[in-house]
């Protein structure tokens, strides 16, 4: 019985730290990148077509698949006064309000970027440098987002679970 | 209207849901009761938040800050400025300030900073047995100097939206820079004299000769970047993929420090961190168009304006207003919003630009540690895990300290001024 949530465990761990490296291998890629844009302005007088573009639009992926990341575990910045207020089952029913909230808000925001990429994607509008469709950079607040709205519902289930579970646990928070 | 963009926000915000969430929670909630305009709005302007090149130098000085941190650099520079002052009472103090300093000079900044500094420093303030609430206080402001201290990400935003010149306001904060890391060493100083902290080790020259041949490699990176800029090799942004190739190559080859698996784990931290601060830049982007198009902070220069002051209590007023505005926005989005439509303001009272871009800078850094939204606490908080009551009281004796800084760079523009004058 316990067999399936640990499997499941292990499998979202293993997605955590692969999207970890991920990340940080795309963090290097752009720290080379931006070197080389500079060193062959300045040493061969020549810059890399489009390096800028390249560099702010993998930005704009790194910070909204990142949010995913940080929402999985619980770490974005916050105040937490009111945490020694809420204890026990308060606690977990002020985690649970909260994972909601981050859940429709993403999910919202999600949704009206997912019009604006039909849009872009009908006009066909294209980056100025390297003609990317914009629809890439966009889909990562569409995607970032959803998964985001995704993950928090998710903790949000489980912490309901526990909630009202016949355990009637309650003592964890997000 | 007032219930959405105050109520909301400060309810949310005391409730413990995330920042970014509150930000965007008041802006939503606003645009669907109050405003006419399509929600769509709200992903167009989070995108354009972060999608500038000028907010690539975030991930990469935080990269920087990582490598510096896990490759030994920090330590090394930390080690080289108590060799330098570890005769005195407070030397560790101090050298948290100094390295803070040294820090901006490479990474311009602010939450880099605190996170470096708060993971090099914090264990070894509190075996010192500097306190927990002290230490906090000291690591959380002193990231502050990093947007004083040129290179500067304040600045760059500062200069591009109020078209100056960047290179003459990296110029002009140098000075201002160094008067407030004094000041806070002053009170260090006198702190560690009143608690009678021990000095750490008396002055030998053979150990800063030692320290300085260790820390040779450290030490180059801040005059690498420096002068990479003034020599116009790379632009201020360019300068933190520079920093982050340096500290790369330094830890790997030169200090033997970390291995490809270590620049990857370093990486991928400093992405996750980009991404815990860039998200909040994205909504707080949302926050002050909905601020900026409902009218705010136009009318509260207004108001100032409608007052007829002198250029003399016009920066007491602007100062009040920047220092309060600093608590609940960050520096990047009150830069963005408040550069253009001040800078008429000044013109018309006969203020320099250059001076007046570092008084701002030098009042929104401030803000970055003023309770109760101040950036580097929560960057303070998530480094080194600790409660935010004890980062908030630790923070307000040098919250004073840097006020009088404040004030002196607001009424002795040579503070800001005088190397463009001689220079």
């Amino acid at each position: 019985m316990t067999a399936q949530p640990s499997a499941r465990h292990g499998v979202l761990g293993l997605g955590r730290a692969a999207l970890r490296w991920v990340l940080g291998l795309l963090l290097i890629a752009m720290v080379l990148l931006n070197v080389a844009n500079a060193a062959g302005r300045y040493l061969f007088g020549h810059a890399i077509t489009g390096a800028d573009e390249v560099l702010v639009f993998s930005m704009v992926w790194l910070v909204f698949a990142g949010v995913v990341l940080v929402t999985a575990e619980g770490r974005h910045l916050r105040l937490d006064l009111a945490g020694a207020l809420f204890a026990g089952r308060f606690g977990a029913a002020r985690a649970l309000l909260i994972n909601l909230i981050i859940a429709v808000l993403c999910f919202y925001v999600a949704l009206q970027s997912w019009e604006i990429i039909g849009r872009l994607g009908q006009i066909g509008q294209r980056s100025m440098a390297l003609g990317i469709p914009m629809v890439v950079p966009h889909a990562a607040i569409a995607i970032g987002l959803a998964a985001t709205a995704l993950v928090a519902l998710l903790l949000a289930l489980g912490q309901a679970r526990r909630l009202f579970g016949a355990n009637g646990g309650g003592d964890r928070e997000t | 209207m007032t219930w959405t963009l105050l109520a909301l926000p400060v309810a949310l915000f005391v409730f413990g849901v995330p920042v970014f969430a509150v930000l965007l929670a008041g802006a939503t909630v606003t645009l669907l009761l109050f405003m006419p305009m399509p929600a769509m709005v709200l992903p167009q302007i989070m995108f354009g938040g972060v999608d500038k090149f000028a907010l690539l130098a975030v991930p990469f000085f935080i990269f920087a800050g990582e490598l510096m941190g896990r490759g030994g650099i920090a330590d090394r520079l930390v080690d080289w400025v108590l060799s330098l002052t570890g005769h005195v009472r407070g030397s560790l103090g101090m050298a948290t300030v100094g390295t803070a300093t040294l820090m901006g000079a490479v990474s311009g900044s602010s939450p880099a900073t605190v996170a470096a500094t708060g993971r090099t420093l914090y264990p070894k303030l509190i075996e010192q047995g500097y306190g927990k609430r002290f230490s906090l206080g000291l690591i959380a402001s002193s990231g502050s100097i990093a947007i004083v201290v040129p290179p500067s990400i304040a600045m760059i935003l500062y200069g591009a939206s109020g078209e100056q010149s960047i290179p003459r306001l990296f110029q002009a904060g140098l000075l201002p820079g160094l008067l407030i890391a004094a000041l806070m060493m002053g009170y260090i100083l006198i702190w560690a004299a009143r608690t009678h902290t021990a000095p750490q080790q008396g002055f030998r020259f053979k150990l800063f000769l030692h320290a300085t041949k260790r820390a040779w490699a450290a030490l180059l990176m801040p005059a690498l970047i420096l002068v990479g800029i003034y020599a116009g090799w790379f632009s201020p942004t360019e300068a933190g993929g520079v920093a982050c190739l340096y500290a790369m190559l330094v830890a790997l080859f030169v200090y033997r420090t970390l291995n490809l698996r270590g620049i990857i784990e370093a990486a991928a931290e400093a992405a996750y961190l980009t991404a815990q601060i860039l998200v909040i830049v994205a909504a707080a982007g949302v926050f002050s168009y909905i601020l900026t198009v409902n009218g705010i902070p136009q009318g509260l220069v207004g108001a100032i304006v409608e007052m007829d002051l002198t250029p003399v209590t016009f920066l007491i007023a602007i100062n009040i207003l920047l220092l309060l505005l600093g608590c609940v926005l960050d520096p990047t989005s009150a830069i963005l919003v408040l550069t253009p439509i001040l800078m008429p303001v000044i013109a018309h009272l006969g203020i320099d630009p250059i001076h007046f871009g570092i008084i701002m800078t030098v009042n929104l850094s401030i803000g970055m540690f003023t309770p109760p939204f101040g950036l580097n606490i929560f960057v303070a908080q998530s480094v080194i895990s600790s409660d935010l009551g004890a980062i908030y009281r630790g923070i307000l004796p040098f919250l004073a300290v840097q006020i009088a800084a404040l004030a002196i760079i607001t009424y002795v523009p040579a503070v800001s001024l005088a190397l463009s004058w001689i220079w």
